[in-house]
Order: structure tokens, then C-alpha cells, then sequence
């Protein structure tokens, strides 16, 4: 449709046809016309592969659904019976929680750990790659195991460091005992947290490859005006790396709240969400209605709702950003 | 400036890279395909010494028919399946080929469900292995009812251990074809038995002297330096094995009668005095008697494989997969030889009072009837005595077949005569019941709400069973009303 | 590294400014030794579960158990590494499926995301926000209740056991990656366009010749994350891929884990350290064109 309106010899100042989607001006509509070339490749895919488990799902949500049978249809009773539902509020609240506390400090984690990295320092390269490992390794199943090791009250290294520092008899003698970290529903939270954070590496090459777009003729300038390292850092490098910082944050929040195998793998076993389901993720709790209790149509109804919400936190998060996110290619109503 | 032409040689030597990576996949292919190619021709052999590129990369002949079987991982049983299973079906019927689906158990649900939703073909599996367990499938319609299979072929099921049969029956109907069961007993580690000079339990269920205090006592003897965790010896651990498992060592069942054979609970009771004084005095191991670790130096021994391979653990009170698993501390030259135990008397009249756990083959529902003749004849080959034996052998997992049961003993003569292992390891089938998670529909729900109370009071040492019982109770009968009311 | 670049005479305005050249020289120094030291220190913290996985790897399955862990394993076990990697567990042919899986999924989201996040990061269209905010919220929905539908899908198309369905996606964009890509876009100055566009070039020339040259690092970043990603991708092999033949590495690691603490921890844990040598290496080498200035001087050059 687009093509057949190009064709029409252009006319001084024409209304945007078709609800506003085709523009006015000749340039425009030819700017427009590229959009959807570049973007055909996602169209394309969209349209192929995804429309349709997201479409199906969302009737799912609706029915009453154990996987092997059809779907029955039931309106907006799995709505109803989530509202109702103790421990899924309970999961909603557990996941706020962790979004609140992981994202904030694996962001300021890692582009900490870039502005170390990107100075010139020896063994450059064997320290970005070695603080790098642990994104690779922060998936799999066998860290996951480790920390829960890790933070065993009685024997794990976290609560030995913190005894041989502040306990009764260590270097600092306060008589502080570390926490029951997992064991304990007010640090199972925290203690995930520090989980995620071992492997910001994956956020630190973001950043590092973000600082490279940043003239260094600014910072030249900046030195000019008599500016402190610290200075340099939070009026030129965040401002020119602010889209990206704005990416990390909605792609943090993301992930956190779809946050599954480290949890999984800890009390996936025998005892989901435990201890009084503290660590019961959303995606947890989902995930086992979905595949462990047969319940796909609660669980479509479930990941609607987390859409829904997350889709309202990350406007919010455009919305709020734009005094703060400075795009060089700026432009009108832009997100 | 030179810098702008090299990116674009990073790039290429990038592509470069990536050719020759996805080029060697081309190159990498023959030659893992002829090693499959004969698959008959190896012999029929246990071990790791068998040759295991057999079924490595080996694809179906055209015109074979192709049966598909999920098993879960796990190196000894998967030994099995690829060393003694293929080769020795494939020579039984070459028209046929067996795939292995081999799936991590905690994966298995999921793949399994996408598999069925889209009508792939899937054969041969076993409820309870991940999933929700053979209630949840059975109501579901997930698999076949094998009772005219059975009358069809006019099969031969005196063999198997009747109550063992009698788990996967019901509606009049046989869902299953058990291959292995067991139940929960008191592994005991010998060397800390003897260097503690404390005489080894008794292996007769019926021995009233093996009561709740004679056990606790036991324990205090071994335990020692329970502060040191270097030296520290563990008299005993506490088990749950499920809501179920404590109050039945006193007499109490927690669910009604019919439970078990509908697959519903109207509801539960676990404030019954001996069920309060079951979780009571479990809880009291840790923190009274102090003989046993406490939930989180448990939870940091086993996940370095096993509290009781530690070495730090005198008596494990365990589902009796210990069998295989602990298997290997037997042969392991820093290993050490065990002993297996009933299950203590908590009260004169819990007869009934070890948990046991029985997986079945089952076959998928809704196949057409060459398919599930196809599935019916692998089940029956699995099934046999030949292949029971095998598999035997092969895993140290117990046989269900009464005619082989004497053999399984030998494997442990090593460290206990086979006499003794067949008066404990039989001794279960007559003073136990199945495992609820096997036989309760929906039992994933109703064991994260236990779990996720219980969790807490395990955690606690002022903790009292009379407190938090009441609060499970309720909590359980809420999650069992919610389950009717979608019946 | 700046004063290398500025004219003499703003160089010595500077020195001025700052009194003198080797307060300035003596506080990089210390900059420099102060990031040292916190790098050296934070090592240790990192590197903590790596060298539990290599003491690991080189135990006895009893060893593994033994509690207190021991650190040093009696007589270490070097054979427990072609035990890992040979056998029924054969990673040679894993990892050629490993990395026809990684580098197909690279190379199709590298070229479909630089595309796509191009038209969103920096040409006008109306209805644009509303498109993006969908692409955006096909992250947002868990993919468990869409896995069944998909696997459908799939199935209908025969594309099981192959990697089809893993890769052919990967050839129209992530929506994460074109995020990424679209906010690096959105740095670059809006100048570069307009002046190119003057001189009579289209949309597609500016992206090939001044867009893709100047986000480099960027485009560098997504292909090693797109790489270390699909390289360790083990859900999506995991309901596509059936046959062991077929396994990538990732689901080759799995074939250690059994039920009931029978794990082989120390195969796991051989096996995992070899399957770390190659995304290690491709860091290493990657991570040397991630230097301040590689862009802006390609652009002055």
C-alpha cells in the first residue's frame, strides 16, 4: 500500500493517509518506506514463528487447559483463581523484590568494572577475560549447586570469612554471626542477589563496548576545563552512554523478573519456593503450574500478567528516562 | 589511518573462523556415521568395556519401524540401556530400531509434554520420573491401560512380587509393568559401626527390640565431635520421605484409606498425637540428642554427592535407591562397606512403616495399534527375566521378579551375606506402603505446600511439631479441596 | 593516552591549568595502581568457584563426597578428562554441532539484528514506537507457555531433531540484541545522514558505509553474545534436538547428572572446564578491539 501512494506524483503539504501511517511529505514517506525495509526481517520472523505461540497462549489463558487434552474454554476464571491465590501474590512480591535489589547493583557492578577495564593497565586482556568467565559460567547448573554451598550457614566460606572477620573470636572481635543466607526467608532474596551478581561480566561487555563509542575529544575538553576523574565519569561518560545504561535497566528488569534456574536449581528438587516459599520466583511458580501441576491455562493467564506488568514498567522506565538519556540522533515523541 | 580498513579484517578473519568451525561439521559427520553402521555385531556385553559407539550416531535402515524411548541420565543405568538393551533387542528384531531419548530428570516433564501435545512419537517411558508421578498421568489419560495387552498375549505376571504388581493396578486395570522397587531402610556405615565398637542393627523387620529409643541410643554411641567438622561423626540424619514417611514409624497413616487406589484425599491428618510425635522426634534428633546434622550441614553434605558418602554419617535413613547409588563406596578404593537396616519401631503397632518407591514402564496413550504393539513388545522384552537380570547387573537396581532376587543379593556379598540382605530388603514389601508422590494425583502441589511450612520448622531449633502441624494440616487440606473442586 | 592526541599548545594550557606535568603523570599513576589493586582483589572472589570446579576434576567420585571438601585431591585423577570426553559421551562430535549452532545463530543474528535495529535506532516512520514496544514485548512474555504452541509448529514442519528450529529464527532478529543495537545506533551523531543523504546516497549505503564501520564495538558485542549464549543454550536443544548424535555440548554436560546424589560431579566438572577453552579464547582475542578511540579515529582517518 505504501508502494502504490509512493507512486503518486507527490502534492505541496497532503494529508497522512491510513490512520497517520503513511506521512505527508514525499522525503518522509520514502524515509518511512526504508523503516520497513530494514525492519522486514523481524516482520517476517514475527509473523512466521512468534504471532502464534504468543496469540495462543493468550487464549490459553482463558481456558482450562492440561496440555494432552483441548482447551476448554473458561472466561476469566484462571484470572479469578491467581487473584485468590495466597502464594501467587506471595511470588509476585518475592520477584519485585529481587527485580528492586539485582538490577540496580549488577548495573553499577558492571560499569564499575568496565571503567576499571578500559584503562590501560598490564594483562588488560587477561583481566577482562577472567572477569568475564563467570557470565559464562553463571548459567549452568553446577554453580548454581555451588553457592548453595557456598552459602551453607554452618560450613559454607561466606559465614567462615564473616566468623574469621567480625565473629566472637576473629580479627575484629564484634561477635557478629553471619546469616542462615537460604536457610533463612529474609536473606534467601539477598543471597540470590549476590548469586547474579557474580556474573555481571555479561553487563561489563555491554559497557565496555559502549565506552568505545565515546569521542575521546570530549574528554580532552573536559581535562581543558580543570574536570576530576570523577567528574569526567558522571557529566561525559554517563550522559553518552545513557541509552545504553537506559537498555541494561529494561533488559535487567526483564530478566529478573523472569528469573528461573538459579531458583530452580536450588529448591527445584524437592521443595519449590522453600523455605516458606521465599525464594517462589514468578517464573518458578509458573513454570510448575505450567509443567508440574498441569496447569498451562493458569500459567498463560499467569505470564499475561507478568507481560502486562512489565510492559507498564518498561514505559515507565522510557518515560522517566527521557530527561535523564541523552540520544545524539534525537527526535520527536521518541521513545 | 590504518585502523579503518581493520575491522574489517576482524570481521573476515571472524567468517573465516566460523567457515572453517561449520565446514568441519561437514567433515566431522562420516565419520561418526560408520561407526554405527553394525550395530548387531558387538557383543552382548555389561560394563564400561562394552563398545559404546554401537549406538552412537547409528540411524533406523530404511524400512526399519522405530520405537522411542525416554529414559532419564544417570551413568549406570544408561550404561545399561546402551550395552545390554540395544544391542540385544536390536539381535531379537532386526526390523526394529530402538532411539534412546536420554533426559535429565528435572527435564524430562517438559520435553515429555511437548512431545505428546504434538503427537510425536514417544513409546516406552516411566511415570515419576519428573513430571508429576503415575496418579497425575494415569488421570490425565496419558497411558495405556496394558490389561488386554496382557490377556492378549496371555503374559506370564506370577513372577513379579505381587504387591508390587498391585501398585500399577487400578480400576481393575494394570497401567504399568514394574522393573524396580524398593523400599526405605537405614543404610549404615560399617567402618564407624566398628570403630565405635557398636554392633551392626538387626535385619529382621519384626525384631521388636529395634525400637525409636534403641535407635536414638545407637546413634549417641557413634556420634562424636559434632562441633569439629573435620573429625565430626553423625550418628544419624533425619529423613522426611514425604508428608507421609515419619508418622507411618509410629503408626499413622496420614491419608485416608482409599486414598492411594483413587488417587484423591478429602483430606489429610497429621495432628494425630502420633504424627505430632513422629515430626517430634525427628526434630529432636538434631536438637535434643544432637546426633543428627541439621537441615543445612545435610543439605552441604549431600550436594557434594551424598551425606553418606561423606564418610561422616553412621546411619542414613534413606529411599533404598541407596542401593545403587552407594554401590560404588563398595568397590571404591576410598570407599567403605555398608550395611542396610529396617526401619525402627516409633510404636508396637506401626507394621506398616517404611515408604516404598516402584517405577513402571508405561506405554503413551492414544497410539495407533501397530504403535503400541510395537511399544507393548519392547515393554515385554524389558520386562523379561533375561533382561531384569541384566539389568541387574548392570545398575545394582533391585529386580521385581521374585525368581531373580536371590542373584541381586550376591552383589553386596562383599559386605553383607546375602542371607541377610534378602531378610531386610524383602522385610519392606511386607511393613510399607507406596510412595504417596507416586499414587496422589496432583502431589507436586501438595508437596511444595508441605515442604515450603515444613521447611521452616526443620530450620528451627525451638521448633515444635505441635505447632506447626495444625498449620500444614490446613494448609494441605486447602491445596487437596482445590484439587477436587477440578476433578 | 588523551594528551597523545591534543595540539602542544592546548597540551601546555592544560599543564598549566592542572600545575604541572608530574602531579598529573603521578595521579594516573595512582589511578592506575588503585584499579590494580581492587582488579587483584576482586580476582579472587571470581575466580573462587573456577578452581573448585579444577579440584574437582581431578577427584574420585568418593573424593568428590568426602566432607570437608578437600581442596587438594590425594593422587590427582587426569584421567577422569578423556573419561569425560570420550566414551558415550563422544564431545568431539558435540562440539561441531555446538558450533554450527553458535556460529549459524552469530552470523543470523548479526545480520538480521544490524538491520533491523538500524530502522528502529534512526529512520523516522509513523506507528515506529508502537512496532518497537511489540518487538520489546516478545521478551516479556516466559517462554513456558509458549514452548508448547512453538514445538507444534515445529512439528508440523518435520524441523524436529534438526536444527532448523533453533536456527532458522535466528536469521529475523532478537529482540534483545536488536535493542541493544538500536540504543548504540541512537549515540551516533544525526549528521553523518544528513550529509550522506545530500549526496545522493540511499538508506542501505549509509548503513553499510558509515553505520556498520562505526558501531563496531557494538556489532562485536552482539556477536559474542550471541555466540556465548547459543554456545551454552541448553533449553532449546534440549525440546528440539533428540538424537545424541545431534547433541551440542550443552546437553552433553547433562548426561553426568542422575538422581539421588548420583551425579559424576568430577566428569561434570572435566568436561565443563574443556567446553570453557573455546569461548575463553574467543573473548581473548574479541575483547582486544574494545580500545577507547578505535571508532573516532577510523572516522578521522
Amino acid at each position: 500500500m505504501a508502494v502504490q501512494t509512493a507512486q503518486v506524483p507527490a502534492r505541496p503539504r497532503r494529508k497522512p493517509a491510513l490512520f497517520g501511517l503513511i506521512p505527508a511529505g514525499k522525503i518522509e514517506r520514502r524515509e518511512a518506506l526504508w523503516f520497513w525495509f530494514f525492519i522486514s526481517p523481524w516482520v517476517i520472523g514475527f509473523l512466521a514463528f512468534t504471532l502464534y505461540p504468543i496469540v495462543a497462549s493468550a487464549y490459553f489463558s482463558f481456558t482450562n487447559f492440561s496440555i494432552n487434552k483441548p482447551p476448554e474454554w473458561v472466561g476469566l476464571a484462571n484470572y479469578i483463581t491467581l487473584s485468590r491465590d495466597s502464594v501467587y501474590w506471595k511470588s509476585l512480591q518475592v520477584t519485585g523484590y529481587y527485580t528492586l535489589l539485582s538490577v540496580p547493583l549488577g548495573i553499577a557492578f558492571g560499569l564499575m568494572l568496565a571503567v576499571l577495564l578500559n584503562q590501560k593497565i598490564p594483562a588488560l586482556g587477561l583481566f577482562r577475560t577472567l572477569y568475564y568467565l563467570p557470565a559464562l559460567l553463571s548459567g549452568s547448573v553446577a554453580v548454581a549447586l555451588l553457592f548453595s554451598w557456598l552459602f551453607n550457614p554452618q560450613f559454607g566460606i561466606f559465614n567462615m570469612l564473616i566468623s574469621e572477620a567480625v565473629g566472637p573470636n576473629g580479627l575484629i572481635p564484634l561477635g557478629l554471626k553471619g546469616p542462615r543466607w537460604l536457610q533463612d526467608p529474609n536473606w534467601v532474596i539477598p543471597s540470590y542477589t549476590i548469586m547474579s551478581l557474580w556474573g555481571f561480566g555479561g553487563g561489563m561487555l555491554i559497557f565496555l563496548s559502549a565506552l568505545q563509542g565515546v569521542p575521546t575529544a570530549l574528554y580532552e575538553a573536559a581535562e581543558i576545563d580543570g574536570a576530576t576523574r570523577i567528574q569526567q565519569f558522571f557529566n561525559v561518560t554517563i550522559p553518552m552512554i545513557s541509552p545504553v545504561v537506559l537498555f541494561t535497566f529494561i533488559t535487567g528488569v526483564i530478566g529478573a523478573m523472569q528469573q528461573f534456574t538459579a531458583a530452580y536449581v536450588i529448591s527445584g528438587g524437592e521443595s519449590l519456593g522453600a523455605p516458606a516459599y521465599s525464594s517462589m520466583f514468578y517464573n518458578l511458580y509458573l513454570f510448575s503450574n505450567a509443567f508440574r501441576r498441569y496447569r498451562m491455562g493458569v500459567a498463560s493467564a499467569q505470564a499475561w500478567i507478568l507481560l502486562i506488568v512489565i510492559l507498564l514498567l518498561t514505559l515507565a522506565m522510557f518515560w522517566a528516562s527521557r530527561r535523564y538519556v541523552y540520544y545524539e540522533s534525537d527526535e520527536e515523541g521518541a521513545i | 589511518m590504518r585502523l579503518k580498513k581493520y575491522p574489517w579484517i576482524v570481521l573476515f578473519g571472524a567468517l573465516m573462523l566460523v567457515l572453517a568451525a561449520c565446514g568441519g561439521q561437514q567433515a566431522g559427520a562420516p565419520t561418526a556415521a560408520p561407526a554405527g553402521e553394525a550395530p548387531t555385531t558387538a557383543p552382548v556385553a555389561e560394563g564400561p568395556t562394552a563398545t559404546p559407539v554401537i549406538e552412537f550416531a547409528q540411524q533406523p535402515q530404511p524400512g526399519q519401524k522405530v520405537i522411542v524411548w525416554m529414559v532419564r541420565t544417570g551413568q549406570t543405568e544408561n550404561r545399561w540401556e546402551r550395552d545390554v538393551v540395544l544391542p540385544a533387542y536390536a539381535q531379537a528384531n532386526p526390523d526394529v530400531f530402538v532411539k534412546v531419548l536420554n533426559i535429565n530428570q528435572p527435564d524430562i516433564t517438559v520435553k515429555r509434554e511437548a512431545m505428546i501435545a504434538a503427537k510425536e512419537p514417544l513409546h516406552v517411558w516411566s511415570t515419576n520420573w519428573g513430571g508429576d508421578g503415575f496418579a497425575s498421568d494415569r488421570y490425565r489419560g496419558l497411558i495405556t491401560d496394558l490389561t488386554p495387552l496382557i490377556e492378549r498375549d496371555k503374559v506370564d505376571m506370577s513372577d513379579f512380587l505381587p504387591d508390587v504388581l498391585a501398585i500399577y493396578q487400578s480400576e481393575g486395570k494394570q497401567w504399568g509393568i514394574p522393573f524396580l522397587t524398593t523400599g526405605s531402610y537405614i543404610y549404615y556405615n560399617m567402618k564407624l559401626f566398628d570403630e565405635a565398637g557398636v554392633p551392626y542393627p538387626t535385619t529382621d523387620w519384626n525384631d521388636k527390640s529395634w525400637t525409636w529409643d534403641a535407635f536414638v541410643e545407637t546413634a549417641k554411641k557413634l556420634t562424636k565431635n559434632t562441633d569439629d567438622i573435620n573429625t565430626a561423626v553423625f550418628g544419624t540424619d533425619y529423613a522426611v520421605l514425604n508428608l507421609e514417611g515419619p508418622p507411618m514409624l509410629f503408626g499413622h497413616f496420614v491419608w485416608p484409606e482409599d486414598a492411594y487406589s483413587t488417587g484423591f484425599a478429602d483430606k489429610v491428618n497429621v495432628t494425630d498425637p502420633k504424627a505430632i510425635q513422629a515430626y517430634q522426634a525427628m526434630h529432636d534428633l538434631v536438637y535434643v540428642h544432637k546426633v543428627s546434622p541439621d537441615a543445612a550441614a545435610n543439605q552441604a553434605m549431600d550436594q557434594l554427592g551424598g551425606s553418606f558418602g561423606s564418610g561422616k554419617l553412621a546411619m542414613n535413613m534413606e529411599g533404598g535407591w541407596g542401593h545403587w547409588v552407594f554401590k560404588d563406596y563398595i568397590d571404591d578404593p576410598n570407599g567403605f562397606c555398608w550395611g542396610v537396616a529396617p526401619m525402627p519401631w516409633g510404636s508396637p503397632d506401626a507394621e506398616l512403616r517404611t515408604v516404598i518407591y516402584t517405577d513402571p514402564w508405561v506405554i503413551t496413550a492414544g497410539m495407533d495399534a501397530e504403535n503400541t504393539d510395537l511399544a507393548w513388545d519392547f515393554v515385554k522384552f524389558l520386562t523379561s527375566k533375561e533382561q531384569q537380570a541384566a539389568y541387574t547387573n548392570a545398575t545394582g537396581t533391585p529386580p521385581v521378579r521374585a525368581s531373580l532376587l536371590a542373584d541381586y543379593y550376591k552383589l553386596y556379598e562383599k559386605c553383607m551375606a546375602p542371607e541377610k540382605m534378602k531378610e531386610v530388603f524383602e522385610g519392606a514389601f511386607t511393613h510399607g506402603r507406596e510412595s504417596s508422590n507416586h499414587l496422589l494425583v496432583r502431589w507436586d502441589e501438595l508437596n511444595t505446600t508441605w515442604n515450603n511450612i515444613l521447611s521452616s520448622y526443620w530450620d528451627d531449633p525451638e521448633g515444635k511439631a505441635a505447632d506447626v502441624l495444625p498449620q500444614v494440616e490446613q494448609a494441605v487440606n486447602e491445596a487437596l479441596q482445590r484439587i477436587n473442586a477440578e476433578k | 593516552m588523551a594528551t597523545q592526541t591534543t595540539s602542544p599548545t592546548v597540551r601546555s594550557a592544560a599543564v598549566v591549568l592542572r600545575g604541572g606535568l608530574a602531579s598529573k603523570r603521578r595521579r594516573e599513576q595512582i589511578v592506575k595502581y588503585v584499579s590494580l589493586t581492587i582488579l587483584l582483589v576482586g580476582l579472587v572472589v571470581i575466580l573462587f568457584p573456577l578452581v573448585w570446579m579444577i579440584s574437582t576434576s581431578l577427584k574420585t567420585r568418593v573424593e568428590v563426597a568426602k566432607f570437608p571438601p578437600v581442596w587438594i585431591p590425594s593422587v590427582p585423577q587426569w584421567e577422569n578428562y578423556p573419561m569425560a570426553l570420550t566414551g558415550q559421551n563422544r564431545f568431539d562430535v558435540y562440539f561441531w554441532n555446538t558450533m554450527l549452532y553458535a556460529c549459524g545463530s552469530m552470523i543470523g543474528e548479526a545480520l538480521s539484528c544490524t538491520l533491523v535495529a538500524y530502522g528502529f535506532g534512526r529512520l523516522r516512520a509513523p506507528g515506529k514506537n508502537a512496532l518497537f514496544v511489540l518487538v520489546l514485548a516478545t521478551m516479556m512474555l516466559p517462554g513456558w507457555v509458549t514452548l508448547i504452541p512453538q514445538y507444534i509448529v515445529f512439528a508440523r514442519l518435520g524441523w524436529i531433531d534438526t536444527y532448523l528450529p533453533l536456527l532458522v529464527p535466528k536469521f529475523f532478529g532478537s529482540a534483545y540484541l536488536i535493542f541493544l543495537l538500536r540504543q548504540f545506533y541512537k549515540t551516533l551523531p544525526k549528521d553523518y545522514e544528513e550529509a550522506a543523504l545530500i549526496d545522493g546516497a540511499n538508506y542501505l549505503g549509509i548503513w553499510w558505509r558509515i553505520i556498520l564501520p562505526l558501531s563496531l564495538p557494538a556489532i562485536g558485542a552482539v556477536a559474542i553474545m550471541s555466540f556465548m549464549y547459543h554456545y551454552y543454550d541448553f533449553g532449546g536443544p534440549l525440546i528440539y534436538i533428540n538424537s545424541q548424535y545431534n547433541y551440542p555440548m550443552s546437553l552433553g554436560l547433562q548426561q553426568f547428572q542422575a538422581p539421588f546424589g548420583g551425579t559424576a560431579f568430577h566428569l561434570l566438572m572435566a568436561a565443563s572446564l574443556v567446553t570453557l577453552l573455546p569461548p575463553i579464547v574467543l573473548f581473548f582475542v574479541a575483547q582486544r578491539y574494545f580500545i577507547q578511540g578505535i571508532v573516532v579515529s577510523g572516522v578521522k582517518g
